[in-house]
């Protein structure tokens, strides 16, 4: 915490130095959108690595500047910083959205507190978690397990859905001698599994279910990538739809992502086995996929990463959509209602069975 | 009336991805897959070796081919959208062709090797001049607006179908450039479309797991073939129009009697889809007529008639 005090000391002082010099003030800041990640194959391991903070692209920001837009960004810089600083001072703790929501007119929308955020942790070259703030939490997780946390408190989970901690107040998790680890793509799958228990089953025993909502934030990838670390012997299963952003999903819980390159190492789950669904398993059910799902699959295909040999069976799949032009929905796989948990529960177990 | 065909050989791993199409000459069958190279494997020998290799650009895969003799030359459709052209006698590329707008979709020569037409997502058909020096643009048709997915061309030349994926099945007139039919029978996609070798009918098929044979003069459906179980991926009319052969994501091939409008034959020696299947053209030599297919197993399938002796 010191440390990133006085890192942004040093970068007011710089600045306020330029001013004396020149007049102006400057700040150069990495533009985490502009670094190019390459994931390089180690070992069968696939890691998203950044390239050094010094080779990222640096984007002045500078007061006065030619034109209002350029005022603006250096005010919302100036004064997430100055937030920062405050929460670091006093110790607490704020999430993304509280920021947003200090100075809604200044910050204009969510997003741009995301992105400042990160560009200022990736400038000062550490995780965005030194800096006092959180991600507001999004992932949901049930099961019958507990977590220990760092304010001495014992959260159980016992089949109940809960909201994934902050990974920085947890301390350990105890899985207590689960099978599996399943992680699904969407809510409402992630809830009708729940609601029919099947973290409890006689057939393929008991597990942790997990869902990021769609894309996951870094609480649910940390979440998962400490059970995958710390329990690598229990399996753990991925679950997307078959269509370009499940398999990006699927990619971003395996892999990472390229915006969090400079912090991957903690956030991935190589170990994180795909149970499904593929669009040739369907007896019907297919929908269309639509010009955009199209783009997506082509530049899915086009990334490094997915020339690697442990990404095949994602390409295989995204050109089978694309040769078919047709991608498939989990909810729809089987032909009754119950046809996902049938499928899940079919799929997980010949996996478990051949162990 | 049943025929008898049998695998005469078999190459596995032939590539390292799923095997998307086959195209078929006197000296070769080649194939392409979803990594960007194009083999070439010797139609006229026992064992079908593998001949030539081409590395092209598509680094996404190659999905549709065409070959033609007279030009010695064949085209490549990548999923990238772009054609590329590679003659077979130096395997340099001949052209490579874009559309900002849009991506190529399923390509043809004509028979004589004067153009080479191919469908795009848009719902457009293009056609260039093949003999040309610069495979200049010749011709535009316009279709609803639904992703062309299959195309042929008559081999009297004067008629190009095309089969889309809203079900919308064309016969366009090359002379005048204008819609001759626009036939009815599929409200799915249409996979595939083949003309019968005198030009006299057009066989389609696709997600609606029945193949649907017209009338090319009269735009007349004259009857269904219905066998499979899934979508039709290919079809391919054997050279003396007796017979069509198609390829299936129902993991078979089926062999159809046209004389009799039933099915002679079914092969089920691939345990998944089928993607694509033609006839070799080795006939008029020594060597009986067989049939080629490729499909997710990655592997190159030859086949032969087992005839009496």
């Amino acid at each position: 915490r010191e440390e990133v005090l006085n890192k942004i000391e040093n970068l007011i002082s710089d600045l306020l130095a330029g001013v004396a010099d020149t007049g102006l003030a400057k700040i150069k800041l990495s533009n985490r959108r502009a670094a190019d990640s390459a994931r390089q194959v180690q070992d069968m391991k696939l890691h998203l690595t950044a390239r050094s903070a010094a080779d990222t692209k640096q984007n002045i920001v500078a007061f006065p500047g030619p034109n209002i837009l350029n005022s603006w960004r250096f005010a919302v810089l100036m004064r997430t910083l100055d937030i920062i600083s405050e929460s670091l001072s006093s110790g607490r703790v704020v999430t993304k959205r509280d920021v947003y929501y200090r100075e809604t007119w200044l910050f204009k929308n969510q997003a741009i507190v995301d992105r400042i955020v990160d560009d200022i942790g990736r400038t000062l070259n550490v995780p965005r978690a030194a800096l006092g703030i959180v991600a507001a939490q999004k992932g949901l997780t049930c099961g019958t397990f507990c977590m220990h946390k760092k304010d001495g408190s014992l959260m159980t989970v016992e089949g109940e859905i809960q909201l994934i901690p902050p990974f920085d107040e947890i301390k350990c998790i105890d899985v207590m001698d689960i099978d599996f680890v399943l992680v699904i793509e969407k809510e409402a799958i992630f809830r009708t599994l729940c609601a029919c228990k099947f973290y409890n089953r006689a057939d393929i025993g008991r597990s942790i279910l997990i869902t990021g909502k769609g894309y996951p934030d870094l609480s649910t990838r940390q979440f998962i990538s400490y059970i995958a670390a710390r329990y690598p012997d229990t399996p753990l299963f991925g679950a997307v739809d078959s269509d370009p952003y499940g398999i990006d999903i699927l990619g971003t819980y395996k892999f990472g992502s390229r915006a969090m390159a400079h912090e991957n190492s903690h956030l991935t789950a190589l170990t994180l086995e795909w149970v499904g669904v593929n669009v040739l398993e369907y007896e019907d059910g297919w929908t269309k996929l639509s010009t955009v799902d199209r783009k997506k699959a082509l530049k899915m295909l086009t990334l490094p990463w997915m020339e690697a040999e442990v990404a095949e069976a994602m390409r295989l799949e995204l050109q089978r959509m694309l040769f078919l032009g047709q991608k498939a929905e989990m909810n729809v796989v089987g032909t009754d209602a119950d046809g996902v948990i049938k499928y899940l529960a079919q799929a997980i177990k010949t996996r478990l069975g051949g162990r | 009336m049943s025929k008898q065909y049998f695998s005469t050989s078999l190459t596995p791993e032939a590539h390292p991805a799923d095997i998307f199409c086959v195209e078929t000459t006197s000296e070769y069958a080649i194939t392409s897959s979803g990594n960007s190279t194009l083999k070439f494997w010797n139609a006229t020998t026992n064992n079908h070796e593998l001949s030539l290799t081409i590395k092209t650009t598509h680094r996404l895969g190659i999905h549709h081919l065409s070959a033609n003799k007279e030009l010695g030359l064949v085209a490549a459709v990548g999923f990238d959208g772009e054609i590329s052209v590679w003659s077979l006698q130096d395997c340099s590329c001949r052209a490579v062709i874009t559309d900002p707008k849009t991506a190529y979709w399923a390509v043809r020569f004509s028979a004589d090797g004067e153009f080479m037409a191919a469908t795009s997502l848009d719902g457009g058909i293009t056609v260039w001049n093949a003999a040309s020096d610069n495979f200049e643009r010749c011709g535009e048709l316009e279709t609803k607006g639904s992703p062309g997915l299959a195309i042929d061309y008559s081999n009297d030349g004067r008629f190009i179908a095309s089969g889309h994926e809203n079900g919308g099945l064309y016969i366009f007139s090359t002379e005048t450039a204008r819609l001759l039919h626009s036939l009815p029978g599929h409200i799915k996609a249409v996979r595939a479309v083949a003309f019968s070798p005198l030009s006299k009918l057009l066989a389609a098929g696709g997600d609606s797991n029945v193949i649907t044979v017209y009338d090319v003069t009269s735009g007349e459906q004259v009857f269904n073939l219905s066998g499979h179980s899934r979508w039709i991926m290919s079809l391919d009319w054997n050279f003396t129009g007796e017979y069509l052969l198609s390829g299936s994501f129902d993991k078979s091939l089926k062999v159809w009697s046209i004389e009799q409008t039933e099915c002679v034959s079914t092969q089920t020696e691939s345990d998944s889809a089928v993607w694509a299947v033609k006839w070799t053209k080795t006939a008029g030599t020594a060597r009986p007529q067989g049939f080629v297919s490729v499909g997710i197993d990655r592997t190159v399938r030859w086949y032969r008639e087992a005839t009496g002796s």
